[in-house]
């Protein structure tokens, strides 16, 4: 597909940024797949192998991801909005915190340096969002959270391709807390995200409802669930 | 037809006992209560209670855990219409309107269309059962690998119609959905795929997590910064119950969503899931005004809700006729027979008709019975809807949360559904549409999977998805499919061009 | 409610007194962890046997069911546990003889890493084909798939299942290694296209196939155990058939994790025993085609034998599997 500046008459330029990025992040997760997926044998017609349709489902996501960039070039679209870190620090990370705590979990070896991968992206672009002057090409360009997101994944990339044997890995053993423990702490860290927080009523609605649940799904439903192992043994 | 009222007969003297009736509130009861919690399915439910029903007799036994299925597909709208969360993939479809709805203060009719349909698809699947079960059979052996494969096509195409705005990105979407699926081991030859030798990867990813994840935790967040969308939903509240206006509007979508999900729920490898899609393409497609479609039309609910009602209730006739479980589900109602020393074959209609017709009228009470429960307990769902979002959030967070371990009993699987979340916000701000991906999810590993079969059997020949004169099923469904795509394809191409022509 | 109660009796005694968890063993309910989904071969064998374990033990048996990775990520949970006694596991032919060979990651070894406890039923293997397959007997069957070995399908229910292990075995032993396997996501399905005729035969337990056989929607050439099936008389032994050196049986045993208290495994053992030497419980497991097995088997020292056996088997041809 050529791209014929001179349509209109008025020059190449991003008409849609949302298109624009929607593209880039598809086109994106089509060569990651591909690149994951490339020691897969494809096979023939006649015994197809693991990698036949992963390789032409990631082709095929790149392909319509460079066409829905592309067609940001020539179609007005909408704007990329901004982003409400708030909202996904608290409430992904109140899911995350009773994902570890429930049974307990052991952070070590290749997942712990991932672990610190993130940590280490996390806190350059805190430095960045910090220190970089807000007028600047990158911001301009796809917004300031897709910039931060940009530097975000930058740095992991980067620090994947040159750093993995350097980076330390993170070890973390959580014990198996149970639901007394799990459930409070997931409502607690979620219940921040909201921007009309009211603390008290907050802290009684996280025993009432860790309390229902617990008899709800554990003693009328009967869904085995550990309650309190370090406590009641069950 | 007099065989028929006999059978039919017997069959209601055994499901009128009095214990049988009790069996039948109580699953009833536990199915809609399972189906509204997020995450808790009726698989992990089925399997708790079933050494609570060692002591019941076998017919009071299955028509209980009957009961907890169908009542949970029911219950589950209820969750999809109130807080845009499908439990399962049959209810990613009522999310699309149903929640609409419900931002519009209309959940109320979205929930009583939702039970009058369903309790009119569910009488009838019944009567379809009773009258034609055994023939219908022959209907689930005609599909084989390459029939499959081509109505897996054709569901592809209806997911371009789910769309609401760019056809573009909803073809992305789908190849998304699709790869997505390829995640986890090769089924064929047991080597792991894009998993990073992760092992809760080995198995793929599970629809509940993504589905949580890019509905329900994307939902939240996106509630979150908007306070001005979810304050709607709190103060408006309209009717309780659909008017004859809306009934009359709901009519035909039921009736058609009726025949569409019947008889795709009789196919093997869980066909039923098809059946909210399709019906929704077809209202989509007849409806004088397709614009309405994804902002609250009624019939995006009537019709998908039926034909997943009417679905789940024909999908007991592989089981009954053939003994052979459609789905997952199924195949726990064939473990629980075998425990109550029921052999699940094609001889349980004659062996045990006393159990064979005892449930199948046990369906029509029960589908009654879900009406009683669930159109007084609408009142007190739009009322949970008043509850200020600040502490609705948490809740629902919590409820997601167990929900997702108990499916699995794996942690991990809560961090994936947080991982989720937030691909699912994403796409939010990248403006894409997570239906089509579901869609894309559901059928890709189905497609894949038929798709190596039947060219295995085939020995790599595509003709024999074509072969007219050994599968004309196969090529009708493609040709279906093809229509399909040009239908929905040839407005927007015809819009994008005079875009083009008078920019 | 009385399980309400009970639980928390439970609780509050044994917040009481941290020490009362070894003096009586079981005090709180068991959790059997199965590796596979409800419904199952190996989850009906494990609720039948573990129901009567539960008066044995004065303690419910929960089944837990984690499913993953052939089954592997269940029993690897369940090993790696706390060896309390409060976490077994029942596991199968697939689990405890083929994983080694098949997964190399695996993250616990059955025969030397684990307290065998017994065998809990034996399921034996069919030979079954579509009903209008051209061989009449097992014979007949092994002759024809020699001489149209790019012809045949063989069905199974994905790489790693009993299906897929058992029937790779046969193929070793006759060299159809090259035969076209079609693969399903399960047991189900598989035979779904085997009574409507889409694939020519599998191997699979006798708990599965049955049913079909019993109503004819599917012919069974042979099966696999040393004597006929009372479920199904008229099918003949491998040995009868003229095959005896295909001798499989998808068994199913349960195992706890290294270091359990040697009280602890004495009562599991006498738990087990009891359970198969109950009338109510042996019909039931025989209704569905299973082998009571033999003394010999149910203690932890035949059990790990057993294991040792099939995996020595299996080990090789696995192997070497096209796979």
């Amino acid at each position: 597909m050529s791209v014929n500046s001179s349509q209109g008459g008025r020059g190449l330029r991003i008409r849609s940024p949302q298109d624009f990025a929607a593209g880039l992040f598809m086109a994106g997760i089509g060569v990651f797949a591909f690149v994951l997926a490339s020691d897969l044998p494809v096979g023939s017609l006649r015994q197809i192998g693991p990698g036949m349709l992963p390789k032409s489902f990631a082709t095929f996501c790149a392909i319509l991801g460079v066409m829905l960039s592309l067609s940001a070039l020539y179609y007005d679209g909408q704007r990329l909005e901004g982003w409400s870190w708030r909202g996904v620090i608290f409430v992904l990370g109140g899911a995350l915190a009773f994902g570890l705590t429930i049974r307990g979990f052991e952070i070590s070896g290749w997942i712990g340096k991932i672990a610190s991968l993130f940590l280490i992206a996390a806190i350059t672009t805190a430095l960045v969002s910090v220190f970089l002057p807000r007028e600047n090409v990158l911001f301009d360009l796809v917004g300031k959270s897709f910039g931060l997101l940009a530097v975000f994944a930058s740095v992991c990339v980067l620090a994947f391709l040159s750093f993995w044997s350097f980076i330390p890995a993170v070890n973390v053993s959580i014990p198996q807390l149970g639901l007394v423990v799990a459930g409070p702490l997931v409502i607690l860290v979620a219940g921040l995200a909201a921007d009309d927080l009211r603390w008290k009523e907050l802290l009684i609605f996280a025993l009432v409802m860790s309390t229902a649940c617990a008899l709800l799904f554990k003693y009328a439903l009967g869904l085995p669930i550990p309650l309190a192992p370090w406590l009641l043994g069950i | 037809m007099s065989e028929m009222i006999a059978n039919l007969s017997l069959g209601f003297g055994v499901a009128l006992s009095f214990q049988n009736i009790a069996l039948c509130f109580v699953g009833c009861l536990v199915g809609t209560l399972i189906g509204v919690l997020p995450g808790v399915g009726p698989i992990a439910t089925i399997a708790i209670l079933l050494p609570i029903t060692f002591g019941l007799d076998p017919t009071g036994a299955l028509i209980m855990l009957a009961g907890i299925y169908y009542g949970a597909q029911y219950g589950g709208s209820t969750t999809a219409i109130l807080v845009n969360i499908p439990g399962e993939a049959t209810a990613v479809v009522t999310t699309l309107d149903g929640h609409q709805m419900a931002k519009q203060g209309r959940a109320g009719v979205a929930l009583g269309t939702a039970a009058l349909g369903s309790f009119f698809a569910g009488c009838v699947a019944t009567v379809v059962i009773a009258a034609l079960g055994a023939p219908l059979t022959k209907l689930a052996l005609l599909f084989g690998p390459a029939e499959y494969f081509s109505l897996m096509v054709m569901g592809l195409c209806f997911a371009v119609v789910l769309a609401r705005g760019s056809i573009l990105k909803a073809f992305c979407m789908i190849m998304l959905g699709l790869l997505l699926s390829t995640v986890g081991t090769d089924l064929e030859t047991g080597q792991e795929r894009m998993t990073f030798g992760f092992p809760p990867l080995a198995d793929g990813i599970d629809f509940a997590v993504m589905a949580m994840g890019v509905f329900g935790f994307a939902e939240v967040l996106r509630n979150l910064e908007s306070p001005e969308s979810r304050d709607v939903v709190r103060t408006k509240i309209g009717r309780l119950l659909p008017n004859w206006a809306d009934i009359k509007q709901s009519i035909k979508p039921v009736l058609r969503g009726t025949v569409i999900g019947g008889t795709l729920g009789i196919l093997p490898g869980n066909g039923a899931v098809l059946g909210p899609f399709a019906s929704y393409t077809v209202e989509k497609k007849l409806a004088k005004d397709p614009s309405r479609f994804g902002k609250g039309a009624i019939e995006g609910v009537a019709g998908p809700e039926s034909a997943n009602n009417a679905g789940a209730q024909t999908a007991f006739i592989p089981l009954l006729t053939l003994g052979i479980p459609p789905n997952a589900v199924m195949a726990l109602m064939v473990g629980a027979m075998t425990i109550h020393g029921i052999i699940p074959g094609p001889q349980v209609m004659t062996r045990n008709p006393d159990l064979f017709w005892g449930m199948i009228a046990s369906m029509w009470l029960g589908n009654l019975m879900l009406l009683i429960i669930n159109l007084p307990l609408i009142g007190l769902w739009v009322k949970l809807l008043q509850v200020p979002y600040r502490l609705m959030f948490p809740a629902i967070l919590i409820f997601c949360c167990i929900g997702i371990y108990s499916v699995n009993n794996q942690p991990v699987d809560v961090a994936f559904t947080a991982l989720f979340g937030l691909f699912g916000y994403i796409l939010i701000k990248l403006g894409f549409e997570p239906a089509p991906m579901l869609l894309g999810f559901v059928l890709g590993r189905l497609m894949e999977e038929k798709l190596r079969q039947a060219l295995i059997i085939s020995r790599g020949s595509f003709y024999t998805f074509i072969d007219y004169e050994a599968r004309p099923i196969s090529l009708v469904l493609l040709i279906v499919a093809v229509a399909v795509l040009v239908i929905a394809l040839l407005p927007s191409i015809a819009k994008k061009r005079d875009e083009v022509f008078t920019e | 409610m009385k399980k309400l109660t009970l639980g928390l009796a439970a609780a509050i005694t044994l917040a009481l007194s941290g020490a009362a968890q070894a003096q009586a063993y079981p005090t709180r309910p068991v959790t059997m962890i199965v590796p596979f989904a409800a419904g199952g071969p190996t989850d009906i064998i494990a609720r039948i046997v573990g129901e009567h374990m539960s008066k044995t033990l004065g303690q419910q048996i929960v089944v837990e069911n984690v499913a993953g990775a052939g089954g592997t990520t269940g029993i690897a949970r369940a090993m790696t546990s706390a060896p309390d006694g409060y976490t077994i596991a029942m596991g199968h032919l697939g689990t405890l003889s083929a994983a080694p060979s098949l997964y190399p990651g695996l993250k616990y070894d059955p025969i030397a890493g684990v307290q065998h406890i017994g065998l809990a039923g034996g399921t034996p293997i069919l030979i079954v084909a579509r009903t209008d397959f051209p061989p009449k007997d097992l014979k007949e069957f092994v002759a024809y798939a020699k001489a149209n070995v790019d012809k045949v399908n063989q069905a199974h229910s994905g790489v790693g299942s009993v299906a897929w292990t058992t029937c790779t075995l046969l193929k070793g032993q006759l060299g159809l290694e090259k035969m076209n396997a079609v693969a399903y996501r399960g047991s189900a399905p598989a035979l779904n296209d085997l009574v409507a005729k889409q694939v020519d035969f599998m191997c699979d337990q006798i708990p599965s196939v049955f049913p079909q056989v019993q109503a004819n929607t599917i012919k069974a050439y042979a099966i696999a155990s040393a004597e006929r099936s009372p479920a199904l008389p008229d099918v003949p032994t491998t040995k009868e058939a003229g095959l005896p050196e295909f001798q499989i049986e998808a068994w199913n045993g349960i195992v706890a994790p290294k270091g359990l208290p040697a009280d602890v495994t004495a009562k599991l053992v006498d738990a087990l025993d009891k359970a198969l030497k109950d009338p109510a419980t042996q019909k039931r497991l025989l209704d569905i085609g299973t082998v009571i097995p033999s003394a010999t088997d149910r203690t932890p020292a035949g059990f790990a034998a057993l294991i040792k056996r099939d995996a020595d088997t299996l080990g090789p041809i696995l192997a070497a599997a096209p796979k």
